[in-house]
């Protein structure tokens, strides 16, 4: 059993920098791949046109854990036993914890300038994410009690499970304003395939210290979109029906802009993903009947409970009239994961160049920040490569790699934010006793401190790629 | 191409980055060492404002706590103690009578029909001297037999003149055929007017005999016994002199439960009173008399009062009602003014005896006397404490069963928190025992000098109104080997000993709108190990 739950430990902690993107920011500083416009549309690729390989254009996957990971609580010690130290486990923990995942998967891409100053481009692309959260004050009140945590308000029921999968058609343009000053906008329409959305799911337990009084609210509400239809036992799942799906319309915008301060030195600034998608189709609403509601336990009252034979019940009663969860079916909105992110870029030499970046991201009532410092090195126009160093939500060992290679018209770029927490790996291992007395040998091998990672590839055609100096704010 | 080597062989190298992965360390999990787990739990386990009402429910939950306008509060216990229907004192026997007589029928074999008549009285015997004017029956059955030599056939007609049913003359039929021959009549809702002019319990019978003749030899003279019997007489009215009867009234007590959990202690009640009331729906002169009245305490250590006094009277002469269907009460009071009522209930007794006897008509026959079946003279008594006094020393003490189970081995200690908030003038040191199966003692919850229940001050004379509750919080913890104790309790004594405001030296009133708060929390400390599981 104790086996199996470190097992577990081993799984669920098996990740991340505290990093929860849509996008990787090592990609800004390859600016010869044309993907790096989703980083700021007013950044212009240095080729005059591209065409994206059909379905292999750019595929980003991200997963990762914000909490902790299987190095923070499994040690061996002096005696060459393994140990687990749960105070670690906690004290690796924030308030919310996330084990997500994100795939973006461009499926037809291409762009062109026009008369040097005007950029469009158009992407079409199936983005799927997943962000479950949940709570250290439940962790915590699992391994300490109620009693440890006297007066202090417990978030137990902050789990948050939102996920996404939605059609993304995104029109580019930027535009060339002077030789300082670029813009660029992509304008999205969007069609959202299936969703759950936690929109609340609060739900506190506090104990008083004076005579332990307990209180409880709870205010749930989960939004989910063509997930009611599973509640049905004989439904069919129509793959077609669910790709063409039309009717779950959504808009975005993204903005950016960049300033060519000298020749050496860029600042771009953009907002990305602001938007929205409203969910109609098959809508399903896990709301609570009392929202906000609470209730204290006080301790029994003796005399009621000696005189009223009900007295339990109708104290239950009153529970579940609190806490009940109806179920509507009414279609609701949700928005992008919109982040703010400013970027400096400074030319070392032609063949070098230094950048910084940060970026917010806004989710669940909080502001997410990240920081990356940036090198890139071109081997002429044939092989460009970068190295990245990231913090993100207090996370600073984060370092990333990524190249891209041009061999005549094709384009192949690979990199990672996060390169080096997969290479190195834990084997954990354990004997098993089945029935009949069979013993078997059980392992499993995971990264030692990979707490988040993620992968971008692509591959385009690229044609023209040698723009005039005097219009390109970025690259060389 | 030697640079575009290079720049393969360094795609290469960051290529390599993706997919090559190495193992740092192994794991060995069977190798895991025990990880303790040490979570806390606290929880609030009772939470009550306990009225009076409340505080003695377990008690006296068949007893009645009184409030007055002032909502100060009495406890009353009221019993009846002695309860006995008319029907029950007064049972009417079965009335039988047995006459003979000749019948001589003159000449020869009789053809036509002989006529002749007979006058009996039937005399009722009953008992105590009873001299009944009238007597209306809801039951009752008349049995007359025949026995003769007639060996003709005969009619004999009985009519009894003093009983009446419906107004009319009670009148019945017998055909004679032979020896043995018989009636049986059903006398509910009969009426009875004796004739007591000459004798008591009179009634007349009159028969007329018609013998038939058949040409059968006449074989004059003849007998004729006729043998009547009066059965199953239940009456309804009763109106006459119904006698002299001794009443025996000892038949039960008040029990006083408020006492029944107290071990020891005083408590002065300074205003008690013992009423004893008779409420008689006879119409029959009574007689009583107080024999004896004692206060009993039969928790240790026993002892008695003997309750004496001028209130008590000696002897008792009891109300009548005046007509059928009323009730006249008579009753007296003890109080502390004309008794020692007072003393007799310092030593908390569990119950009072009382021993009355008495008798009806105890004049003799001088008045008419009334009853129907169902009036009822029945004594009652009521003992009425306000809760006016002083209380000393006065321990109660309750058990209950209380298991722990029987494996705190995963408990480190277990913390008690006691808060009380007490509006009532009563100090009080209450104390948890923990007992084996055997009720021996095996440890207590609570430190015993620490006072759990503060009393509050009451106000001044003479209504002693308490304005202000006293709070008191009290926090015990059990860790290491009283938890050993805890495994094995399996029942649980509470006992209380209560004092009156200053340590009962001052006198206190207690009102109905007094609260004990009382908030009772635990904590535990576990301790696990992951061997364990």
């Amino acid at each position: 059993m104790k086996k199996l739950l470190f097992a577990l430990a081993v799984v669920v902690g098996f990740a991340s920098q505290n990093i929860v993107a849509q996008d990787d920011m090592i990609i800004q500083n390859l600016n010869i791949v044309p993907q790096s416009y989703y980083s700021n549309p007013a950044y212009i690729p240095q080729c005059k046109i591209h065409v994206g390989f059909p379905a292999l254009s750019s595929l980003y996957i991200a997963g990762g854990h914000t909490g902790f990971n299987a190095k923070n609580v499994i040690s061996i010690n002096v005696l060459d036993s393994v140990e687990v130290d749960m105070e670690s486990l906690v004290d690796q923990l924030k308030k919310n914890n996330y084990v997500f995942a994100d795939v973006n998967e461009e499926i037809l891409s291409f762009g062109f300038k026009f008369k040097e100053k005007h950029y469009f481009n158009f992407a079409l692309t199936e983005h799927v994410s997943f962000r479950f959260s949940y709570p250290k004050d439940l962790i915590e009140f699992a391994l300490y009690g109620n009693g440890a945590l006297l007066d202090e308000t417990l978030d137990i029921g902050n789990f948050r499970l939102n996920a996404s999968h939605y059609r993304e058609y995104a029109f580019g343009y930027s535009y060339i304003y002077d030789s300082k000053w670029t813009f660029g906008t992509r304008a999205k329409l969007l069609f959202g395939k299936a969703n759950i959305n936690t929109k609340r799911s609060d739900i506190t337990l506090t104990t008083e210290s004076t005579f332990f009084d307990i209180t409880a609210t709870s205010d749930i509400l989960v939004n989910t979109c063509e997930l009611n239809h599973f509640t049905d036992t004989n439904y069919e799942f129509d793959t077609k029906e669910y790709l063409l799906n039309s009717k779950n319309f959504g808009m975005g915008i993204d903005l950016g802009a960049t300033y060519k301060y000298d020749d050496k030195l860029t600042l771009g600034l953009s907002v990305l993903d602001f938007g929205f998608i409203s969910w109609k189709s098959d809508p399903m609403n896990l709301v609570s009947n009392n929202p906000g509601g609470t209730f204290t336990y006080e301790g029994v009252d003796a005399a009621a409970f000696f005189a009223d034979s009900t007295y339990l019940d109708n104290a239950l009663d009153s529970i579940v009239e609190i806490f009940m969860i109806d179920t509507t079916y009414t279609k609701y909105k949700t928005m992008l994961n919109t982040r703010i992110q400013g970027s400096a870029f400074y030319a070392v030499t032609p063949k070098n160049k230094l950048s910084a970046s940060a970026r917010i991201q806004f989710f669940d009532k909080g502001i997410h920040p990240a920081l990356s410092l940036g090198y890139m090195h071109k081997f002429g126009d044939i092989w460009h490569v970068t190295a990245t160093y990231s913090m993100a939500n207090h996370n600073f060992t984060n370092f990333g790699l990524g190249f891209s290679l041009k061999l005549g018209f094709f384009q192949l770029y690979m990199m990672s934010d996060n390169i080096f927490a997969p290479i190195i790996w834990n084997r954990y291992s354990w004997t098993e006793t089945r029935d009949g007395g069979e013993i078997v040998d059980n392992n499993i091998t995971v990264p030692s401190n990979w707490k988040y990672m993620n992968f971008h590839f692509g591959m385009n055609f690229v044609f023209g790629c040698k723009p005039p100096k005097d219009y390109v704010p970025i690259i060389d | 191409m030697k640079i575009k080597l290079l720049l393969f062989s360094g795609f290469l190298f960051f290529a390599s980055f993706f997919f090559y992965a190495c193992v740092k360390d192994d794991f060995d999990m069977d190798t895991v060492t025990a990880t303790n787990w040490n979570p806390n739990g606290a929880a609030p386990l009772i939470n009550s404002d306990l009225t009076l009402w409340d505080i003695l429910k377990d008690y006296d939950s068949t007893d009645l706590l009184v409030v007055d306008s002032n909502q100060f509060v009495y406890l009353v216990y009221e019993d009846t103690v002695y309860s006995q229907s008319a029907e029950e004192l007064i049972p009417i026997g079965n009335q039988a009578i047995n006459y003979t007589s000749n019948l001589n029928i003159s000449g020869g074999p009789l053809s036509g029909d002989f006529t002749t008549s007979y006058d009996y009285d039937f005399d009722f015997s009953l008992g105590g001297g009873i001299e009944l004017d009238s007597m209306t029956l809801k039951e009752g059955w008349l049995n007359m037999v025949l026995n003769s030599d007639l060996n003709y056939p005969a009619t004999i007609i009985m009519t009894i003149p003093g009983a009446t049913q419906n107004g009319v003359a009670y009148r019945d039929t017998l055909n004679y055929v032979a020896s043995g021959s018989s009636i049986n009549s059903n006398l509910g809702g009969t009426k009875l007017v004796f004739d007591n002019s000459i004798v008591d319990n009179r009634l007349q019978v009159h028969f007329d005999v018609t013998v038939h003749g058949n040409g059968n030899a006449n074989l004059s003279p003849y007998y004729l016994n006729f043998d009547m019997a009066f059965s199953s007489l239940r009456f309804r009215y009763m109106y006459g002199y119904l006698g002299q009867f001794n009443l025996n009234l000892n038949n039960d007590t008040i029990g006083i439960r408020i006492n029944n959990n107290s071990l020891t202690g005083t408590v002065n009640w300074e205003d008690p009173r013992l009423y004893i009331n008779v409420l008689n729906g006879w119409g029959v002169p009574i007689r009583a008399t107080v024999d004896y009245m004692e206060a009993i305490r039969t928790n240790a250590p026993t002892s008695s009062v003997v309750i004496s006094g001028t209130g008590i009277p000696n002897p008792w002469d009891i109300s009548s009602p005046a007509a059928m269907g009323q009730v006249a009460t008579s009753g007296f009071v003890l109080n502390k003014s004309n008794s020692n009522i007072d003393a007799a209930l310092n030593i908390t007794p569990q119950r009072i005896l009382a021993l009355v006897s008495g008798s009806t008509n105890p004049n003799g026959n001088v008045v008419k006397n009334f009853v129907e079946d169902v009036s009822r003279m029945a004594v009652e008594a009521k003992l009425e404490l306000p809760f006016y006094g002083t209380a000393n020393g006065f321990i109660l003490q309750d058990t209950f069963d209380l298991d722990f189970g029987e494996d705190l081995s995963n408990v480190e200690w277990l913390l008690f928190k006691v808060y009380t908030k007490n509006m009532f003038p009563i100090d009080g040191d209450i104390q948890l025992f923990f007992c084996d199966s055997n009720y021996v003692q095996l440890d207590s919850l609570l430190n015993p000098l620490e006072q759990t229940l503060v009393a509050a001050t009451p106000g001044p004379a003479p209504d002693y109104i308490v304005t202000q509750p006293r709070e008191k919080t009290v926090t015990q913890t059990i860790q290491g080997s009283r938890l050993n104790n805890l495994e094995i309790t399996k029942h649980i004594i509470v006992r209380a000993r209560l004092d009156t405001y200053s340590s009962g030296t001052q006198l206190v009133k207690i009102y109905s709108y007094y609260k004990l708060g009382l908030r009772l929390s635990a904590q535990v400390q576990f301790k696990f190990n992951s061997n364990e599981f």
